[in-house]
């Protein structure tokens, strides 16, 4: 029996296998996870359920990440968002940094460093 | 007969004017129709206002009549040229039907011809002192319509040339217009508003308001070439000057006195044509800066669209590198992400000879997910465009770690050892970490790569720059690539083709990358089979 953790992450990503890996990984340490597709659908889960952390990926259909992340800081600042991106682009590192967001390389990392680092934001490490 | 009147200047001053405008802009471009037909319709205005002064001026009746009758004659063509004007002016594109533009003329020769010849139009001139009353003929009503039918005919054409010319064109269509309109305010003035005033010697300004319209006129036709305000101030200073002293020389008392002004004159005439000259070079001089200036505009605005061009192309092409790196990169991301669920045992318990096998996939996917980073990488240099952004205060140990993390299985699955000595205090650089990450990622990578026994050591130091030392106990680098390890990927490809894997362009990309963060790095080694060290230095900040 996992032990429960009382805490939302909102996976914003288009990419199924990739959902699901993430989903079994934070669902096997406890989390709740809810999923979005896209940009737009998940400015609409992260209103409605309100999660402790929203992991999104940069590159999304509709609504990019970094828009959708602009769209939900206009209503709660303090809302949590990490991005996890296959881009290493300097610009877009840049400019997620600049709007206090985390910033994560997919491929840099192994799925539980992932656990770990969304662990650290929420001050679980 | 008085000659010297205010009246006879004003037709003097008129007439030479007029005559010698259309003369100029004749000379501008004589091929030009538009100036031909200028010239022919400033002739017609000269006879009309010749014959007018000389009909006022002289007593015998037959004479009168003939000139009478030949103002009136002159009017017809007077009107044709100014129509075959507007016709061609400011371009030649409004054309008439050939058979109807002879007919025109045939209309207008034919009643020139009667004007000037039958009773027909002009029937008699009766003198009553200096007075002149004109009996009609039976067709003098066909002068009205003739008239009034190429008034409206050249209003019309110039009406729609305004509208479909280009803005310049435009322009010189309004000149005309505007020439034409002040004409008639101040002919309306001088010869019937003021005189109804009480002021009868206004009308002897009358014949000033044909100049105008041939001002204008000329000023249209050749806007932009030497027809400066400057220019025609010049001439017409001398051009009044010389009328005056002419006439004085005219009017002088004795041979000395006549010499005399003959002298002047003379004198006046070549300071004139100086004067003019000197003005029209300052003009042409303006005229070329202005022209350079609108070049330069020209091709400034080129330039900024140009620019602008290559920008969109530019983000195209980021578009364009950020999804295939995406793409690219994805199912790989994946598949790593698979494979690190079944070793951390999300789907059960898993015997170890799988495991090692998952683990050996997981790193050739590692690899290809960088040599997908590195051939992106190279892309972007390639295309010149500066792929690193440095930000001040990055810790350096934390990408010294990340990078041994992730490299360690590599290590043990090779049977060698990866070290990372940790510094005593923290060095913080201006760094875009993760190209950094990247470039120092790959310089361990090869050392690991060209390592079969024994391990890698990775330190940093910090004496004012700070400096990381990779160093090696693998097969070591011949003196004669030490220097040229880093300059070509090819070298490289073709070593690496030898002995291990990857793309080879790895230590380039490093290369270029630390070079944009202002450092430097080099290889040393005791030569083959005697290990490598790799030095990285970066300024502190």
């Amino acid at each position: 029996m996992v032990k429960k953790i009382d805490k939302k992450v909102l996976i914003v990503e288009d990419d199924e296998d990739f959902v699901s890996i993430l989903k079994i990984k934070f669902e096997s340490e406890g989390f709740t996870i809810f999923t979005a597709r896209d940009g737009e659908s998940a400015v609409d889960v992260a209103q409605q359920e309100k999660p402790d952390v929203i992991l999104s990926d940069v590159l999304l259909p509709k609504m990019d990440g970094i828009e959708m992340a602009k769209k939900l800081k206009e209503t709660d600042k303090g809302v949590k968002i990490i991005f996890l991106t296959n881009l290493t682009d300097a610009g877009y590192a840049e400019e997620i940094k600049k709007m206090g967001c985390g910033f994560l390389v997919k491929s840099d990392l192994k799925i539980s460093d992932i656990v770990d680092k969304v662990k650290e934001k929420l001050g679980l490490g | 007969m008085q000659i010297i009147s205010l009246n006879f200047i004003s037709y003097l001053v008129s007439i030479t004017t007029s005559l010698g405008l259309g003369f100029w802009v004749f000379s501008q471009s004589p091929s030009r129709k538009v100036n031909k037909y200028f010239l022919l319709f400033i002739i017609g205005i000269a006879g009309w206002l010749v014959s007018l002064f000389v009909f006022y001026n002289i007593y015998t009746a037959n004479w009168i009549l003939f000139v009478g009758r030949f103002n009136f004659a002159v009017t017809t063509l007077l009107l044709f040229f100014g129509f075959e004007f507007i016709l061609v002016f400011p371009e030649e594109n409004f054309v008439i039907k050939k058979w109807l533009h002879y007919l025109i003329a045939l209309e207008v020769a034919l009643l020139f011809l009667i004007t000037l010849f039958t009773p027909l139009v002009d029937q008699n001139e009766v003198i009553l002192g200096s007075s002149r009353i004109t009996h009609y003929g039976p067709l003098y009503f066909l002068h009205i319509v003739n008239f009034f039918i190429f008034t409206l005919l050249s209003i019309a054409i110039l009406a729609k040339k305004s509208k479909t010319s280009s803005k310049e064109d435009k322009a010189r269509v309004y000149y005309v217009i505007l020439g034409f309109a002040i004409s008639a305010v101040f002919g309306f003035s001088t010869n019937i508003l003021i005189p109804l005033l009480g002021y009868q010697d206004a009308a002897d300004l009358g014949s000033f308001s044909i100049l105008f319209l041939v001002f204008a006129f000329s000023y249209a036709i050749i806007k932009h070439h030497l027809f400066d305000v400057k220019v025609i101030a010049a001439e017409l200073f001398v051009f009044v000057l010389c009328v005056i002293l002419f006439i004085n020389t005219f009017l002088s008392i004795g041979t000395q006195n006549f010499s005399f002004n003959v002298v002047i004159l003379i004198s006046v005439i070549v300071a004139g044509v100086f004067l003019i000259r000197s003005v029209i070079k300052e003009v042409e001089q303006r005229e070329k800066i202005e022209e350079i200036s609108k070049e330069l505009e020209k091709a400034y605005v080129v330039e900024k669209k140009a620019n602008l061009e290559l920008q969109n192309l530019d983000k195209y092409k980021n578009d364009f590198l950020r999804q295939t790196q995406h793409d690219l990169k994805n199912p790989l991301t994946v598949i790593m992400g698979y494979i690190d669920l079944l070793l951390g045992g999300n789907f059960g318990k898993m015997p170890k000879k799988s495991a090692d096998v998952l683990k050996r996939i997981e790193v050739v996917a590692q690899e290809k997910v960088r040599d997908i980073s590195n051939f992106l990488d190279e892309e972007q240099f390639k295309m010149g465009k500066g792929v690193v952004s440095l930000k001040p205060g990055i810790e350096l140990f934390s990408i010294l770690d990340e990078i041994v993390n992730r490299l360690s299985y590599q290590a043990v699955s090779k049977g060698i050892y990866l070290k990372l000595e940790k510094p005593e205090k923290t060095f913080v650089i201006s760094a875009d970490r993760e190209k950094l990450k990247s470039a120092l990622f790959n310089v361990v990578d090869n050392s690991i790569k060209y390592t079969e026994k024994g391990g890698v050591d990775i330190r940093a130091e910090n004496s004012g720059t700070v400096k990381i030392i990779i160093s090696d106990t693998g097969i070591g680098i011949p003196q004669d690539k030490i220097k040229t390890i880093f300059e070509t990927q090819f070298e490289r490809t073709k070593e690496a083709k030898e002995t291990a894997k990857g793309t080879g362009v790895g230590l380039y990309l490093s290369a270029q990358i630390i070079k944009l963060h202002n450092g430097k790095v080099w290889a040393e080694s005791a030569g083959e089979g005697k290990g490598s060290t790799f030095y990285i230095e970066l300024p502190v900040g």
